[in-house]
């Protein structure tokens, strides 16, 4: 519990207000973070990606799609609150809607029949929160299995800890839940390692696609123009 | 003088109003309509002969994009330390290895996916706009794509960045690039690029 303040208290001194284009990040940590990259890219290829192919080779599509809605069901508080602390009511109800009818009607989660009823699902965390509130990325930082994040998204992931499931369920159910769901959300890309592997430098095309998605999910795929190409004119 | 300029400039206007540019998201649909129709009404021969299918592409759709804006952009703040030669270079060999990857994922693809526009709105006076379409692919969820536009010199709208599911294609490749500048040079880079080496081919077919 210390352990985890004392990374909130460090995140946060941490957390400069820099606001770098994501082809030019503020990256002090490179040597250590390649190392990092070099470690996770050995054991997703020996472990997770294995595992993963597996996973969508024996599972029906149709199971794998119930238990990838599933996953994104138990993420809809974490949607809700983060929509309203962004000042989004509308997108708040709606998503409060999805998460009651889908765990109702759509069998615990199992299908997604909110989204046939008119309310598309939403992706926030507490790391575009901070975003949105002119926090910038600060550094980026590779870490061991959790893999790319930046000062800002790891205090948000501090937040994201109390709308997530962790401290309701036992660790008992609750982590081998998390392990399925990585195995789920590696599957749905395993089609993009051609992209990674054929990249001039594996670890600068990894921090630029990370660094751009978490600005265009900030700016809900609007981010303006300075922040997204700096000011190279 | 002054009463030879008005009628010299309503001259002008009326000639500008009969060539008025498109709207931004009306030239994305016409450039993509056109190249459909010709990939479909010609597929076998493009098929057989890659070498006119490139230079149907150069001619038709990369005019609606803006080359050399690109280039710049890729290049970012190692555009302003280039020599005109090696801008000129630059942007064309980039421009070419693009043709050559994209054509072919074009070839394939053309009649798999559907675009759907979103309406655009737009001030009169605008000089920037982002033309957003979702792209609806026969067994796999649809991608958001955006097509970043400003007025070319001609006045037409011009593309100049393709944004897929938030990862921009000029960001992407400006990293990249500012690598390859740090370790071999810009002239490195020029020569890689113009050697056309297989990297693009594979982020196209991601793509």
């Amino acid at each position: 519990m210390i352990l985890r303040y004392l990374c909130l208290a460090l995140a946060l001194s941490l957390v400069a207000c820099a606001h770098t284009p994501p082809d030019d990040p503020a990256d002090p940590l490179e040597p250590f973070n390649r190392a990092m990259f070099r470690f996770n890219r050995t054991a997703d290829r020996y472990v997770l990606r294995p595992v993963a192919k597996g996973y969508g080779e024996v599972m029906p599509s149709l199971a794998q799609q119930g238990v990838s809605n599933f996953f994104n069901n138990l993420k809809e508080p974490r949607n809700i609150v983060n929509g309203l602390l962004q000042g989004k009511p509308m997108q708040a109800a709606s998503d409060t809607g999805r998460f009651l009818l889908n765990s109702t009607a759509g069998f615990a989660g199992l299908m997604d029949v909110a989204t046939d009823a008119g309310m598309p699902r939403h992706d926030e965390d507490f790391g575009q929160t901070l975003g949105r509130y002119g926090v910038g990325p600060g550094w980026y930082l590779m870490l061991p299995i959790l893999g790319p994040t930046t000062n800002r998204d790891l205090l948000g992931r501090g937040g994201d800890y109390y709308t997530g499931t962790s401290p309701y369920i036992e660790s008992e159910v609750n982590l081998p839940m998390n392990a399925l769901d990585l195995v789920d959300t590696r599957s749905r890309y395993l089609s993009a390692d051609s992209l990674i592997d054929n990249a001039i430098d594996p670890y600068i095309f990894v921090r630029t696609a990370y660094l751009q998605q978490r600005l265009g999910k900030v700016y809900d795929g609007n981010p303006p123009r300075e922040l997204m190409y700096g000011d190279d004119e | 003088m002054k009463r030879l300029l008005l009628p010299l400039l309503l001259l002008l206007g009326l000639g500008g109003v009969q060539a008025a540019p498109l709207a931004p998201d009306a030239a994305v649909k016409q450039a993509t309509d056109e190249m459909r129709d010709l990939i479909r009404a010609n597929h076998q021969a493009y098929s057989a002969d890659k070498a006119r299918f490139y230079t149907v592409v150069d001619e038709k759709l990369v005019p609606h994009f803006d080359v050399r804006y690109i280039a710049q952009l890729v290049l970012g703040k190692n555009w302003r330390a280039a020599s005109e030669d090696q801008r000129t270079r630059f942007a064309n060999a980039f421009k070419n290895s693009l043709i050559r990857s994209y054509a072919d994922a074009l070839l394939e693809n053309y009649d798999s996916v559907e675009a759907e526009f979103q309406p655009l709105r737009l001030a009169a006076d605008a000089n920037d706009a982002t033309v957003r379409a979702k792209l609806i692919r026969k067994s796999a969820p649809p991608m958001n794509l955006a097509f970043a536009m400003r007025p070319g010199s001609d006045g037409e709208w011009k593309i100049y960045d393709v944004i897929i599911e938030n990862l921009s294609l000029v960001t992407n490749f400006r990293s990249q690039f500012n690598a390859e500048i740090k370790k071999s040079g810009l002239d490195g880079l020029i020569q890689r690029v113009e050697s056309g080496s297989d990297y693009l081919k594979e982020s196209a077919k991601g793509a």
